[in-house]
């Protein structure tokens, strides 16, 4: 079984590593570029027939992956 | 050339060791720089063809990286003897004695070929890679330096060079916890194809503890500890050994990624095992991997060893032998342990949560067998490996043509405008330090942060109340080396000797990295072997021998080579840290004066100004009156005593105006000179010239003890915002901002 | 919590975390300026030794891997921290202790990365800010300690913001703001004002010949004066 969490700063939150970024891009001439955002990516596996494995990463999500002061996540399952 | 994929090394391996000799195989050959009759020294040296990971082994040990071929006949000509050497060249690390039983360990090395590739993790792992030589020694770094070439700021690339070396560098000094004090850079358009990243690393260590890795006792165990071996930096060692064409750019499977983290683990437990006195040997897994550190280990005690390569820590899959002895992967050791002491070992290594593997044992004879998957891959005689790499008495040409200046501006116009260009050129390095962490260790007392030399306390654990403290400077005036290499290297020498002595010290000990081009380029072999010829003579001059070094050759794109830039980095001793003397002051008040050789002397078109201003001599560097450097230097060192003196420095790039700006960036004073005229004297540079910021007067008994030299008092330093400059005034905004905005891209 | 009224009998007890590199700094510090008897504690301990106070260093523990300080406060020790927190232990969290004892939750908010996306180390000037430390240690309004860090930008929600400078727990404002921290801040303390956390690095401040000041003794002294003879009740 395969889940992604994403984990990502709040919107409110000023990511100064996306503006970087995106001011490096806009300088090398990607100047349509309306919205750039930088995001950590977890794969995590469980072995077919896991018990509870939805709660499982949503937990390592919650108390591990993401610091909720700053961060947020999304789960997506990839496969079963 | 062709191009060895990873996926075919397997396939070429099977069929070389069947008698084969694939065109992969001439190319790997070509590739790894091979010649014929070193292919066919190698094989009467072991009697037979090698097999696919015994040629690997030869290629790496016997590049121009790890066996200095081209340029060890010349390095012999270095002094490296003398009353502070405690341990000469051919270690990991040179060392002198500070006082006492207490000693200072240092070498610089150079990452210039994977830095231009990958900036960031190149930059990073030659800091990861010169602490290690240190640390392995026993020596607990103290202080970091980078010394820095780059090509023109609007060159192609050239800013994201120049901001990932930055970081990298940055990133990786943080975390290992080891404050970057020092260093320099500069820009030049004959960098633009290769850049230069030279790191030096500065440890303490007591004299009883220095270790060196020797890999004895039969039955002895061989030990694997860091970092999982993967691909990275496989052909590394060749490839530093390599020009680079516009194809090389795309090469980024040779990188090794450095792991800071890992590195300070490793450190940790390195100090542990050696203070515990664990190990009977230890080496770093540099350059050239596996294969250097078993091999010269061995070599050192005259024994065998016997390694399995299925033992190993890996992360890639599939990985041949050929490739597990080549990796550069980082942050790993080989260590040797007796039976007796491995659980104590092996305690100390789970603490700091070290990966680590028994890979093989020490056998008697002088062989290194190393098998994989039960096939003897390697069987060697170590001594053909490590000793009888070839020297090589390259040609030389008999005279060097002197490349032409080609200044873009036809005549200096006016002070301030040549001020300004001076300064916006060599100014500020403000951009860069305040990304380096040079307070962590709480020994720094001097750094980057004001220009001159570093100076570090060495009290606490190892000089106890002791106000002595550690001088460390670095330099290189390619300018001046690309005009004359033999006294162009001689001026780099002096001019770290003169920052130590500005500071109140004495030096100690060199180190150097020898930046050089193609050395199949016979007026490129000339520069080489007319530098170490300056260098050695500056060492002898001053008695302070070389103690450990590093070579970089084939720096050339397209044909186009660097400037002969040989990096000197000098360590020295202060005897009271209360007394040092900083190069930028914090007053703005005081007199200034310079003191200067007798017969005035000075250059422009040897001097930062002839770059970009027209001059009418013929460039030629004056001979080194050395009874003049000696006597200033003893002369700026005694002054450290005076405690009216704010500030010394001595005059480098841009001359005496140039030094006096940046000797007062800090309150952004204003001056009044009217004791220094014409282009020469403003401008020119020199040998043996200091300015020196005092609030009061120098008695005249000071200088009634200069023969050679004279001491002037050229003008006052003031709270207003103008500099009048003999009969020229102008506001000192101007000036001042050309230095801090001398690092900007924009 | 008994008052301690000579720091010289204090006992502290140091955290290492594999990373932790200012460690020896603060112990040098606190040896030689205090006399203070210092215990190193390895992360991986349960168990805290007999300590009157704790000093967590700065560093880049773990490598600052997943996030700064994220993956040392699910280190074994923090359990034990956490609990003689709640019994009133005096602690200070120094630039990625500061962190540490964020990702704790032992104090609030977040640090992130500075506003100008580099690493920043210079001689940063500091407004006192605390109205309530009036302790004879205090007797500067503005002092100047060392930073170092990357990740120092202070970051809470305006409610939080507000309810620190409301109920005094602000230490220190930056002057100038080096990094973007919200309202300036650059250390506070938890509300019974035993637990402290500063990006600033005190232990780096304590000889003039080093750091042109001594203003880390200050700092200390601060700290173990009020922290420690503070109300429990609080």
């Amino acid at each position: 079984m395969k889940y992604e969490v994403v984990v990502s700063f709040k919107p409110e939150v000023l990511d100064t590593q996306a503006r970087a970024i995106k001011t490096t891009l806009d300088r090398l001439g990607y100047k349509s570029l309306s919205e750039f955002k930088v995001a950590k990516r977890f794969e995590l596996e469980f072995p077919k027939g896991t018990k509870d494995a939805d709660d499982l990463v949503a937990s390592i999500a919650d108390k591990v992956l993401a610091n909720p002061v700053s961060e947020q996540y999304r789960i997506q399952k990839l496969e079963e | 050339m062709s191009k060895i994929t990873f996926r075919d090394v397997t396939s070429i391996a099977k069929a070389f060791d069947a008698g084969l000799m694939p065109d992969e195989i001439k190319a790997l050959l070509k590739r790894h720089k091979i010649t014929d009759d070193e292919y066919q020294k190698l094989e009467s040296s072991i009697g037979r063809k090698p097999t696919m990971a015994e040629l690997g082994v030869f290629s790496a040990m016997w590049s121009e990286h790890c066996s200095y071929k081209s340029s060890r006949v010349h390095l012999r000509r270095f002094p490296t003897t003398g009353k502070h050497v405690v341990v000469g060249p051919g270690e990991n690390a040179g060392v002198v004695r500070l006082e006492g039983d207490v000693c200072l360990a240092f070498k610089m090395e150079s990452h210039n070929h994977p830095s231009f590739i990958e900036p960031y993790q190149g930059a990073a792992t030659g800091v990861g890679g010169i602490l290690r030589d240190v640390f392995c020694m026993g020596a607990r770094p103290i202080a970091n330096l980078n010394c820095l070439r780059f090509g023109k700021r609007t060159a192609d690339r050239m800013r994201f060079l120049f901001e990932n070396v930055v970081k990298g560098i940055g990133d990786y000094g943080n975390c290992i916890g080891v404050p970057t004090v020092g260093g320099n850079v500069s820009f030049d358009d004959r960098y633009n194809g290769n850049i230069l990243v030279n790191a030096m690393t500065v440890g303490m260590i007591r004299e009883n503890e220095i270790f060196k890795g020797f890999a004895s006792g039969v039955g002895n165990y061989l030990v694997y500890a860091g970092s999982a071996t993967g691909r990275d930096g496989v052909h590394g060692a060749t490839m530093a050994s390599d020009s680079f064409s516009s194809s090389s750019a795309g090469s980024k499977t040779t990188i090794q990624v450095g792991d800071p983290f890992a590195e300070k683990l490793l450190l940790e437990a390195t100090l542990e095992l050696l203070r515990k006195n664990l190990v009977v040997g230890l080496q770093d897994m540099g350059a050239a991997g596996l294969t250097s550190s078993s091999f010269e280990m061995a070599a050192r005690a005259e024994s065998g060893l016997y390694v399995e390569l299925d033992r190993i820590p890996v992360r890639a899959k599939g990985l041949n032998a050929y490739e597990m002895l080549l990796s550069e992967s980082q942050e790993r050791m080989l260590l040797v342990v007796t039976p007796e002491k491995w659980p104590a070992a092996q305690a100390v290594l789970s603490h700091w949560e070290i990966d680590f593997a028994v890979i093989g044992e020490v056998t008697n004879g002088n062989r290194v067998k190393i098998a994989h998957k039960g096939v003897l891959e390697v069987d060697l005689p170590v001594a053909p490996v490590v000793d009888s790499a070839p020297k090589y008495e390259r040609p030389m040409s008999s005279a060097r043509k002197v490349p032409a200046l080609k200044p873009d501006l036809p005549k200096s116009e006016s002070v301030e405008k040549t001020l300004f260009t001076l300064l916006a050129d060599n100014g500020s390095m403000k951009w860069i330090t305040d990304q380096f962490d040079q307070d962590i260790g709480i020994r720094t007392v001097l750094s980057s942060r004001q220009g001159g030399a570093a100076v570090l306390k060495a009290d606490g654990e190892w000089l106890g109340n002791s106000k002595i403290g550690v001088v460390i400077s670095t330099a290189c005036d390619e300018l001046k080396c690309d005009i004359d290499p033999f006294k162009g290297s001689e001026h780099s020498v002096l001019k770290c000797a003169r920052m130590i002595s500005a500071a109140g010290g004495e030096p100690l000990g060199v180190t150097d990295c020898l930046n050089f081009g193609n050395p199949m380029n016979p007026e490129v072999m000339r520069e080489i072997s007319d530098s170490i010829d300056g260098i050695a003579q500056a060492c002898r001059k001053l008695e302070v021998p070389v103690v450990s070094g590093n070579v970089s050759l084939y720096n050339e794109t397209d044909g186009i080579s660097i400037r002969p830039t040989p990096m000197i980095g000098m360590v020295g001793k202060i005897g009271d840290i209360s007394q040092r003397k900083p190069a930028t002051i914090s007053a703005s008040n005081g007199s200034v004066y310079i003191l200067t050789p007798s017969t005035p002397s000075a250059k422009l078109n040897t001097a930062a100004y002839g770059k970009f201003f027209a001059t009418t001599q013929s460039p030629k560097i004056n001979d080194v009156d050395y009874a003049q450097e000696l006597e200033a230097m003893d002369f700026v060192r005694s002054l450290s005593k005076e405690s009216s003196v704010l500030g010394v420095r001595d005059v480098g790039r841009g001359g005496p105006l140039a030094t006096l700006a940046k000797m007062l960036v800090s309150t952004e004073a204003g001056v009044e000179i009217s004791g220094l005229s014409g282009d020469e004297g403003l401008f020119g540079e020199n040998q043996g010239t200091y300015v020196i910021i005092c609030s009061g007067d120098i008695s005249k008994e000071y200088q009634a003890k200069l023969k050679h030299s004279k001491l002037q008092h050229v003008g006052r330093i003031n709270e207003s915002k103008t500099w009048r400059v003999g009969n020229e005034e102008f506001p000192s905004s101007s000036i001042y901002r050309a230095f801090n905005t001398s690092l900007d891209f924009t | 919590m008994q008052k301690i009224t000579s720091i010289g009998r204090t006992r502290v007890g140091l955290i290492q975390f594999p990373g932790s590199n200012c460690d020896e700094d603060c112990v040098v510090a606190l040896n030689r300026h205090f006399g203070l008897e210092v215990t190193k504690i390895w992360h991986r301990q349960t168990k805290l030794p007999a300590v009157d106070a704790i000093v967590i260093p700065g560093g880049f523990s773990f490598g600052d891997y997943l996030r700064c300080g994220g993956l040392a406060a699910l280190s074994p020790i923090m359990d034990e921290i956490r609990a003689v927190a709640q019994k009133g232990m005096p602690i200070i969290g120094i630039c990625n202790g500061f962190q540490i004892l964020v990702e704790t939750h032992l104090l609030e908010g977040a640090l992130l990365p500075n506003a100008h996306g580099r690493f920043v180390c210079q001689r940063q000037g500091l407004v006192w800010s605390m109205k309530s430390m009036n302790s004879g240690a205090n007797t500067k309004a503005t002092i100047s300690l060392p930073i170092a860090h990357g990740e120092g930008r202070f970051h809470a929600d305006p409610h939080t913001v507000e309810k620190l400078k409301e109920e005094d727990r602000v230490l220190f404002t930056y002057a100038p703001n080096p990094n973007g921290s919200v309202g300036d801040i650059a250390g506070i303390c938890d509300k019974s004002g035993r637990i402290w956390g500063m990006m600033p690095h005190p232990e780096r401040a304590m000889e003039e010949i080093t750091s042109g000041n001594e203003d880390g003794q200050l700092v200390w002294k601060a700290f173990f004066e009020h922290a420690m003879g503070g109300d429990a009740n609080k």
